[in-house]
């Protein structure tokens, strides 16, 4: 086992002295939260902080408040575990409780925060994907103040969001859920345990059968997590038959912009986008109707 | 097999099983000595190059360094790690061309240098200071673009790469002649992939020398006695100057039927002059030490219109990495199975084995015999094809009978092959599944795959002993030579010596793991371990309880002929309360106050007479996704006749770890390197992926039991015969689904969709 190179470690207390030590510390300090994605990449020397700042002492970052009819918060604590186990969040805003549900590793849940998950940027994140379709919106603050920002905004490529050094993620927030909203989570992976290939959630606001509002996000199959607009667009106004499912999961594809790893080529992710729009549409309408 | 069995077949605990699973028990990862160094390694970041100079000075001067080793500092000899050299009779095959640490880098990860600190950080920070001048050179990663002239030559000896080219020792009649008695004749090409092993426990190795300069190790090895042989030769030193042992092991799969960290471990130990731990990250387990090896196999096969097989042909490249290894063994028992699996009268097979910059291949789980049935087993669905006939009736056309050879060619006692697929073919429902249900865009199949295995290695030497002595409370220490990596040898040998002595399960205290105080023991591998220290034990036990006998005789004034035991009590036949308990004649033979003393001990030992394999035919059924190409494997039908369950619970659970790790090599577990650097991408477990719990298909195991005479109560190997056929069963099952056939492991959606694709253009 590799071990650790000697950093200083810190335990702020509140979150005014957490953005004040970021702050001190500039790009030398590291935030650490479940510290899930942050101890491999320290083992692997792929970072190699000065400072470690443990946000894990401040109070009252553990918590969820609110509900599909008045919008919902929750905090940098708030683990994907306590996320999964939400009836309020399984009930309202269903999809994000099917991308955390999907992870199979409780130890992964319950060390994790949903924050940590967002902030690490990767694009194939099964809760990115979810939070977006679900137009979440990140509150973050520095020493200079706080700010409200569409996650929509949140990232600008692998691995990189818009977090300055000193920045700290406090909230998210989730707007309230539309009456007729449903939506349907799907992903490809390799095995159970694994990191998706591709990944698609859907949100839809169906009144007397016509879609009045879509939001469709994918993930793994680009830069970064994106909402794939011009299939949203086909979408709006129209009554969610087999054709117009169809034309929209194929713009969706065509809005990608996939890379060949391990997990998958950029072929088959191109293509395997459209397929999870279209599962997802589906599973939307379905539920819908239900 | 008259007797009523009180502890064989039983399903009790397995051994350690409370210490695993609570954190008590000890690996050697877990292990410390005091004064103990930590060890790490240096490995080569290119596929190939010259090593123009190692400057260690600016390491060796870091606070904390203790050693630092190169080339230099180590044997000037050339080995090879693979201990099969020493059990067979012809010890030829394996080729040493490897040293300790590398005068040359042949592959990403070829170990280079190694430094002893006094923790790890300092290793680490030292190994950094290391300056090693590469001049690299041009790299080939393909076995088949290997061999071609005027490629990069790997090893000086190797004319255009090819290490060594062997027949088949089971070659048999005139092929071409088969071929022309045959009605179709199928042939293609199969390539199998470098499965890695997977042991939860990363590679670890602890070496110390005492005051006397003799050597005790700690390591995860499945053969200490030939591996202490072996180190001995390398290191110039007297056998009896090295004491090996053996804690806890997080599994080895065959990784451990190597050497693996002990060489260099050692001579650091012996640089440092203090003892060392060398342990591997996760990332140099993957890319430096040995996986399965993968075989690109072009096979054919006749068959007679009576659905006989007239003739099979394999022609195999071996993709055996940087270094010779297991290449010789391993494709020798890939050929033998596939020359054995049924009745056939003509076999020609032909290995080359060819040097590539990848890394190195070496024994896993079913050795040869997984990538051979990946092969024989899809051309048996082929030929099926082409016949027009069912793919079950054509094996039950070819099954062997009892009196015909197995692979390690002794005649087979029993044959239950027919039974096994029948009964498996009802199970998963073969005839009313097969065609593809379709649902959807899924499609449904199934489909099967026949096996044999072996009990004990191939032409080799395979002495086994084990040790039993009373105590005084009637308990039993019984020793014995061997190593349990998670396959519960240790709870059936005790089972064995229970059941003989007339004990109970918890009466004997097992003892491995320590070369100066067991008898000699040929290692863990090819399913032999309960064949044959099995019967060891058996004798052992006999022994033990003719002397128990003897003395009880006297104390109830009977013959020895006229008594029986069981629950630790001896009576004399006939009158069960005329007696005494095992404990009593134990005790009388140590604390006998009319000095009459004999403490109770005896000693089996065990050479092969025979081996009788485990057989049997796995089914699967899959579907298929035709948009995304996703395969779900739905049900799993192992029927496995292993003569006699000693723990039916260790032999179901030998067979559902066999399947799922059949299921990884089959689907997900993909060993890529990257084709410009050699850079071995796949190397943890993020990347690598191997199947979890949540991926388990519904699995039916099916213990089929015929007892044979030579085995231990009847029982033969089990341990590697699951994962043998479940990859050619899912590809079959595959096939049936949507009409492809994915011929490189594994079958991904990507290759099944390109499949189809090239499918639907041809048609
Ligand atoms: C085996 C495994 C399986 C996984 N499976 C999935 C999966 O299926 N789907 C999926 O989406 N993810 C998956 N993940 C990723 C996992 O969910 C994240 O790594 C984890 O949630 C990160 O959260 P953390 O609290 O541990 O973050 P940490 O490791 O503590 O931090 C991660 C990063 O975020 C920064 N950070 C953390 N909190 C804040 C904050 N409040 N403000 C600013 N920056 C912050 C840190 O500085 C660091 O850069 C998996 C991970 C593993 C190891």
């Amino acid at each position: 086992m590799q071990s650790l190179k000697p950093f200083e470690y810190v335990e702020p207390a509140t979150i005014e002295e957490a953005v004040s030590l970021l702050s001190d510390y500039a790009d030398k300090g590291k935030l650490l939260a479940g510290g899930v994605d942050i101890m491999p990449r320290l083992r692997h020397r792929k970072i190699k902080p000065a400072f470690i700042l443990n946000i894990k002492k401040i109070q009252g970052l553990d918590y969820i408040d609110g509900n599909g009819g008045d919008g919902l918060r929750f905090g940098a604590l708030t683990t994907i575990r306590s996320i999964e186990l939400s009836p309020v969040i399984r009930k309202d805003y269903s999809i994000l409780y099917e991308a955390a549900h999907q992870l199979p590793s409780h130890q992964v849940k319950s060390m994790g925060t949903m924050v940590g998950n967002l902030c690490v940027g990767t694009p194939a994140s099964d809760m990115a994907t979810s939070l977006l379709a679900l137009d979440a919106e990140l509150k973050i603050v520095n020493t200079s103040g706080e700010k409200i920002l569409p996650i929509e905004d949140f990232y600008i490529g692998v691995g990189q969001t818009v977090l300055e050094p000193g920045d700290m993620v406090t909230e998210v927030i989730l707007p309230s859920v539309m009456p007729g909203t449903r939506g349907s989570y799907q992903h490809l992976v390799r095995t159970r345990a694994d990191i998706s290939k591709v990944c698609v959630a859907v949100w839809i606001t169906i009144t007397d059968g016509i879609c009045k509002q879509a939001r469709i996000a994918l993930g793994a199959v680009a830069p970064t997590v994106f909402r794939a607009k011009k299939a949203e667009a086909l979408l709006n106004g129209r009554e969610l038959d087999q054709d117009v499912i169809e034309a929209a999961s194929q713009a969706a594809s065509q809005e990608t912009k996939p890379i060949t790893d391990l997990r998958s080529t950029a072929e088959y992710r191109k293509e395997a986008a459209g397929i999870l729009v279209k599962r997802a549409l589906n599973k939307t309408l379905e539920r819908a109707k239900a | 097999m008259g007797e009523e069995l009180t502890i064989v077949g039983k399903k009790v605990p397995r051994w350690a099983a409370f210490e695993k699973a609570t954190g008590a028990a000890r690996f050697t990862v877990d292990f410390k000595l005091p004064e103990m160094l930590a060890g790490r390694l240096l490995t080569s970041p290119v596929a190939h190059a010259n090593i123009l100079k190692i400057d260690t000075s600016r390491a060796e001067k870091l606070p904390g360094v203790e050693a630092v080793i190169t080339f230099e500092d180590v044997p000037n000899k050339l080995f090879n790690p693979n201990k099969m050299d020493m059990c067979l009779f012809d010890p030829s095959g394996e080729l040493p061309d490897m040293y300790v640490l590398s005068d040359k880098a042949r592959f990403v990860g070829d170990k280079i240098a190694a430094v002893a600190a006094i923790n790890a950080g300092v290793a680490e920070e030292a190994l950094v200071l290391i300056e090693v001048e590469y001049e690299e050179l041009p790299a080939v990663f393909d076995s088949l673009e290997a061999s071609n002239p005027g490629q990069p030559r790997i090893h000086d000896f190797a004319k255009n790469n090819i290490a060594l080219t062997f027949p088949c020792l089971a070659n048999r009649g005139d092929v071409e002649e088969g071929f022309k008695e045959a009605h179709v004749v199928v042939e293609q090409t199969f390539k199998s992939s470098k499965q890695h092993m997977c042991q939860m426990e990363p590679t670890t190795c602890v070496a110390d020398f005492d005051a006397s300069g003799r050597l005790t190790i700690w390591s995860m090895s499945q053969h200490p006695f030939l591996h202490r042989r072996k180190l001995a030769e390398l290191f110039d030193m007297p056998v009896g100057m090295i004491r090996w042992k053996t804690l806890h092991i997080g599994g080895g799969w065959g990784k451990y039927g190597s050497f693996v960290a002990e060489p260099v471990c050692v001579a650091l130990a012996k640089k440092a002059g203090r003892p060392v731990k060398l342990e591997y990250s996760r990332e140099e387990d993957f890319r430096t030490t040995e996986t399965r090896e993968a075989h690109i196999m072009t096979g054919k096969i006749g068959v007679r219109k009576d659905g006989t097989i007239s003739a099979l042909q394999n022609k195999v490249v071996v993709q055996g990495g940087a270094y010779f290894t297991h290449n010789s063994n391993a494709t020798n028992v890939a050929m033998g199975c596939f020359a054995s699996l049924y009745t056939c009268p003509n076999v020609y097979e032909i290995a080359d084995a060819v040097y590539t910059n990848i890394p190195v291949s070496g024994g896993c789980r079913g050795y040869g015999n997984p990538p051979a049935m990946w092969a024989l087993e899809q051309l048996m669905d082929m030929a099926a094809e082409k016949l027009g006939m069912d793919p079950l009736e054509l094996r039950l056309k070819n099954t062997k009978k009892v009196g015909e050879f197995g692979p390690a060619n002794y005649a087979l006692e029993t044959s239950t092959f027919d039974d096994c697929l029948r009964l498996g073919a009802e199970k998963i429902g073969l005839k009313e599944k097969r065609g593809g249900r379709r649902e959807g865009t899924k499609r449904y199949g199934v489909g099967m795959a026949m096996f044999m295995h072996v009990s004990g290695s191939i032409g080799a030497t395979q002495h086994r002993n084990v040790h039993l002595k009373f105590n005084e409370d009637g308990t039993v220490n019984l020793a014995a030579g061997c190593v349990d990596l998670g396959q519960n040898i240790h709870g059936t040998i005790s089972q064995i010596a229970a059941e003989t002595l007339g004990i109970r399960y918890e009466d004997i205290i097992i003892h491995t793991g320590d070369t100066d105080t067991t008898f000699f023991d040929q290692g863990m591998h090819a399913s032999g371990g309960l064949f044959q220290i099995g019967n060891a034990t058996v004798k052992g036990a006999t022994e033990l309880k003719k002397l128990l006998f003897e003395r009880a005789a006297k104390m109830l004034e009977a013959h020895p002929e006229d008594l029986d035991v069981k629950d630790r009590w001896i009576s004399v036949k006939g009158s069960p309360d005329k007696g005494v308990s095992v404990a009593d004649v134990a005790k009388d033979a140590i604390y006998n106050y009319e000095d009459d003393h004999n403490h109770l001990a005896a000693k089996g030992s065990y050479s092969p007479e025979d081996n009788q394999p485990p057989v049997g035919a796995s089914f699967a059924e899959v579907g298929v996704d035709t948009e995304s190409g996703e395969v779900n494997v739905i049900k799993l039908v192992i029927v496995c006749d292993v003569g006699r369950a000693i723990n039916p619970q260790t032999v179901e659970s030998q067979l559902e770890g066999g399947a799922s790790q059949g299921i990884g090599y089959a689907l997900t577990e993909d060993y890529t390197i990257n084709p410009e650097t050699g850079y071995l991408e796949a190397d943890n477990y993020i990347t690598y992926k191997i199947p979890g719990a949540a991926d388990m298909p519904d699995m039916e195991i099916i213990q089929y039991e015929k007892p044979v005479s030579t085995g231990p109560f009847g029982a033969k190997g089990v341990g590697e015969a699951a994962m043998v056929p479940i990859a050619p069963a899912i590809a079959n099952a595959v096939y049936d689904a949507v009409g492809v056939r994915v011929t490189d492991l594994p079958i991904t959606p990507e290759k099944i969709l390109k499949s189809m694709e090239a499918k639907r253009e041809k048609i």
